[in-house]
């Protein structure tokens, strides 16, 4: 299989290919195989590095900056501020998500129709690409001996208050709950890319090189050229050159790098789109504290979400990290923190994700940093309140002796009368705590060239043979986790591009 | 050889020296496990190498505005690094709460690197119960 990783790439190098494909997680993995089993030459770039389970550990300090950008630690700028992460590796995110596989809502097409003319992608041009996604990465309902007791107790508590529970679906296979999704599975029972399409991409003969980071796309006489940068792994610096020239470029880089690639490149954005319209399913969360042990990180969690509020813009559901992922989320520091953490096997922690209702934007910094820009409005600081005082409200039902709240002056609350707390107008939108690990829509894809950067195929509407197949393509928040989407919408690319080998150059 | 290197900017002697002492005064502590300040405090400087330039710029920036602020907004006429431990909690408490977003964010993003260093050691996640490598083993 070849696989170059940075410190076996020891001089400046050159590459030919029908395709090159930037970014390995969630859109370029699709690509790339099936791209390389339709019979083309594939050359695949990732920034990141090429680590397998058996790199993996349950040491979080070695694991985020091996497997994700900027350590974990991305900040989204605005008000409130948002901690943002996703993964930097071979896999890219899929190798550090918590594997829910959703299939996007009939709702969000029809608005994708009305609002950007997309009408050739309905539910049923849709589901053979979910199909075959899912049959590739094994999507399938949880063991029940793998879910971890705190998940049951959500989901009891939740259906004793009349609120519709529905199973999750994970790609999976043989789970047993070890819950160590976010540092990498040790065991290979996640199925992410790095385990399904990229090994299929390898055996059909494309090429992966890890390590390096795509600075520039040209194009000229009709060849694009893609300029990398080596990375040394140890020290982040670019060491030495790779240059791809290839007939067609697909981008999947995420919503953030996309954009700050092409507008670097200068090229794809006569419509001013490009960097635009950035979504990212804000997340709030509340920490409930029980009396006995509830060890709820033993175990898989989210395994059940409450989609009793999803016309409302939100969705529940527990979330059992790695207690240092939990720590960085307290409001408080040394002796008072240490006294939260040491109830730690007596917490549930659980979250509400809200629909967008707003967009920011990414702006390329000089130097090529993109900047991440949101202001949450007035609807999704409502949508954000409802989501803690939902989460809350499940979580005494459930037995909970009290919650912990992500509002700078409203740390906690003892009962369920003090929930209309969380709507005292004092509380504003900077003082509240919110994460993320989903960007969408920077890229967006639309029928009308003025009003979006590439066309239902995710062919940029300027430059013929250049291609997007990540989350920035969807042009309006989808209120889901977007994995099977991103991967359902680079599989329908790629039988676009293989259907018209021809008039793409190809053959 | 490298080139297009990035601007280097890192942690000098003295910003080490202030980033130390605010890591000690976030850090949980307690008899039952050794001091865990050298792990959170190498963790954020390890940090700050895979950070963007704006952002390892603005910590150092925050560091600075930290060490010297007593002086005129906390009226404890010293610098933070030689403030007595109970002042230095005090003081890092009125920016965690801080109505100046810019002041409570940076105590924020600190204390989340110091929280992942610190929870990364063995010593603290047995303090509090948490044995993943047993369960690991246990269901594997």
């Amino acid at each position: 299989m070849m696989i170059f990783t940075g410190k076996e790439i020891l001089e400046d190098r050159r590459e030919n290919a029908d395709v090159c494909v930037i970014g390995s997680g969630a859109g370029g993995a699709v690509a790339a195989a099936e791209l390389s089993e339709g019979g083309l030459d594939v050359v695949i770039l990732e920034e990141g590095g090429y680590y397998t389970s058996k790199d993996f550990n349950t040491n979080p300090s070695e694991m985020l900056h091996k497997l994700y950008r900027d350590g974990g630690a991305s900040f989204i700028l605005g008000t409130p501020g948002i901690a943002f992460s996703e993964g930097r590796c071979v896999g890219g995110s899929t190798v550090v998500n918590g594997g829910l596989c959703w299939r996007i809502p009939e709702k969000v097409l029809k608005r994708w129709n009305w609002e950007h003319g997309l009408k050739d992608i309905t539910p049923s041009e849709l589901n053979p690409f979910f199909e075959k996604v899912e049959k590739s990465i094994n999507v399938a309902p949880q063991k029940p001996e793998s879910i971890a007791k705190g998940d049951y107790m959500f989901k009891e508590a939740a259906e004793s208050l009349g609120y519709k529970v529905v199973n999750q679906n994970r790609n999976q296979k043989n789970c047993v709950g070890l819950n160590q999704c976010i540092l990498g599975c040790p065991k290979d029972r996640k199925q992410s890319t790095l385990i399904t399409y990229i090994p299929r991409a390898l055996e059909k003969g494309a090429k992966l090189f890890a390590d390096c980071r795509a600075i520039k796309i040209k194009k000229s006489n009709g060849v694009f050229t893609v300029m990398a940068q080596v990375l040394d792994r140890e020290t982040g610096k670019p060491c030495r050159k790779l240059t791809v020239t290839s007939k067609l470029v697909v981008l999947a880089c995420g919503a953030i790098q996309t954009p700050v690639l092409l507008l670097g490149s200068r090229l794809g954005n006569s419509s001013g789109q490009v960097g635009r319209n950035f979504y990212c399913h804000p997340n709030v969360k509340a920490i409930g504290i029980f009396d006995k042990d509830i060890y709820y990180w033993k175990g898989a969690h989210q395994a059940f979400k409450v989609t009793e509020f999803f016309d409302a813009g939100l969705i529940l559901a527990t979330g059992g990290v790695h207690p240092a992922i939990i720590a960085t989320s307290l409001p408080c520091f040394g002796r008072k923190h240490l006294e939260i953490m040491e109830q730690y096997n007596r917490m549930i922690v659980a979250g509400a994700l809200i629909e967008d209702t707003t967009s920011g934007s990414i702006v390329r910094a000089p130097g090529g940093t993109p900047l991440m820009f949101y202001n949450i409005d007035k609807i999704g600081f409502e949508r954000m309140r409802l989501g803690v005082a939902l989460t809350s409200e499940i979580m005494f039902a459930a037995g909970a002796r009290k919650v912990l709240l992500p509002f700078l002056y409203l740390n906690e609350i003892s009962s369920p009368d003090e929930i209309k707390k969380i709507y005292n107008p004092s509380i504003r939108p900077k003082q509240t705590e919110s994460l993320t690990v989903h960007a969408l829509g920077t890229c967006r894809m639309g029928a009308d060239p003025t009003l979006s950067v590439v066309n239902q195929w995710g062919e940029s509407h300027d430059l013929k043979g250049l291609f997007i197949a990540d989350a920035s393509v969807i042009p309006t928040p989808i209120g889901v986790n977007p994995m099977l989407t991103i991967m359902a919408l680079a599989s329908r690319s790629s039988q676009h591009i293989l259907d018209n080998k021809r008039t793409l150059s190809l053959l | 050889m490298c080139y297009n290197m990035p601007m280097k900017l890192g942690f000098s002697s003295y910003t080490h020296s202030i980033l130390k002492a605010l890591v000690s005064t976030l850090v949980p502590r307690h008899e039952s496990f050794p001091p865990v300040d050298e792990d959170a405090t190498r963790y954020v400087e390890k940090s700050m190498k895979h950070f963007p330039f704006y952002l390892r710029v603005s910590m150092i920036f925050g560091l600075y505005f930290l060490q010297f602020s007593p002086l005129f907004l906390g009226f404890y006429f010293r610098p933070f690094t030689k403030m007595t431990p109970e002042q230095k909690e005090r003081y890092i408490a009125t920016w965690a709460k801080s109505r100046f977003s810019l002041r409570r964010d940076m105590i924020r993003g600190i204390r989340a690197l110091c929280m992942i260093g610190a929870y990364s050691n063995p010593d603290i996640l047995s303090h509090i119960g948490f044995t993943i490598d047993e369960h690991i083993r246990s269901r594997a």
